[in-house]
């Protein structure tokens, strides 16, 4: 089964900036090699928040294929393949190596927030829906079921009340179809006023 | 080590956004599943406790901490206790 996994960081939020300027923190979650590409890389200055959404990715892709331990982010090595910046875009991709498997990720850089979307298999990272929102107020969960659900419907043809998402005790969100056994990998993340959605675009059956 | 919960519950509750969340919780509380803690914030908490015990934290011991009591194993472990 290809998986598929999201991530979304907030820039804004002060106890991420706290953290990611932290080079104990840093030491913590970047391999050697991670922390000295950030030394080295001073002219990009969110590079550590790209490798923990990756790393986080790359998580949440090894959760769903049974991994049931905690998440230790140097465990994860991170290998950047390309970058690609301009006026509109700022995108890195590349992979995510663990327990010697290989996840392949896309990350994009925009003012207030970084995104990162990654699979299993690197053709599902062009293929996948992935939707980036913003809300406040303790709704957010609720404001992001019913936008995902939304978002199934329509990709899917299908009515929104054939679909249920739901969440294994480990907390891995996966989605129910109704007269379906073949369902669409999916992914949430939210931090701060933002939450983010993914979800595969295999065919269902 | 019962003496050393009172000091993880103020660690703990450093990154607690809804401090109402404790009334809910169970006894042995899942560090994001039931304290709703953002998972950036665990390396935080591990510095912290690193600091506060006077212990390192590796990552074959950080992949063993998901709750509350995880925290305390380690910490007994980690201080011969």
């Amino acid at each position: 089964m290809h998986f598929i996994s999201n991530d979304i960081i907030s820039l804004s939020d002060t106890e991420n900036q706290k953290s990611f300027s932290n080079e104990r923190y840093l030491r913590k979650i970047l391999t050697e090699k991670e922390f000295m590409t950030v030394r080295q890389n001073t002219s990009s200055p969110h590079l550590p928040y790209v490798y923990w959404t990756c790393k986080e990715c790359a998580y949440k892709i090894a959760m769903k294929k049974g991994f049931e331990k905690n998440f230790a982010p140097q465990c994860y090595e991170v290998e950047i393949s390309c970058h690609e910046e301009s006026n509109t875009n700022n995108i890195f991709t590349g992979t995510v190596l663990f327990n010697e498997t290989n996840v392949f990720f896309k990350t994009e850089i925009f003012p207030e927030h970084i995104s990162s979307v990654a699979s299993t298999v690197k053709k599902e990272i062009l293929r996948m829906v992935h939707f980036v929102g913003t809300t406040t107020g303790t709704d957010q969960k609720k404001v992001m079921r019913t936008h995902i659900i939304e978002s199934l419907s329509s990709y899917f043809k299908k009515e929104e009340s054939e679909f249920d998402i739901c969440k294994t005790e480990n907390g891995i969100p996966y989605v129910v179809i109704k007269n379906c056994i073949n369902v669409p990998d999916i992914s949430f993340s939210h931090d701060g006023d933002y939450f983010a959605y993914a979800f595969s675009t295999n065919n269902l059956s | 080590m019962e003496e050393i919960r009172p000091q993880i519950v103020k660690i703990l509750d450093r990154y607690i956004f809804d401090k109402k969340i404790w009334n809910a919780a169970p006894e042995n509380p899942n560090i994001i599943l039931d304290l709703k803690i953002n998972s950036a914030r665990i390396v935080d908490i591990v510095i912290d406790i690193e600091e506060q015990f006077g212990i390192e934290v590796d990552n074959k011991t950080l992949e063993r901490i998901k709750t509350f009591n995880d925290i305390i194993t380690v910490i007994s472990e980690k201080k011969g206790k």
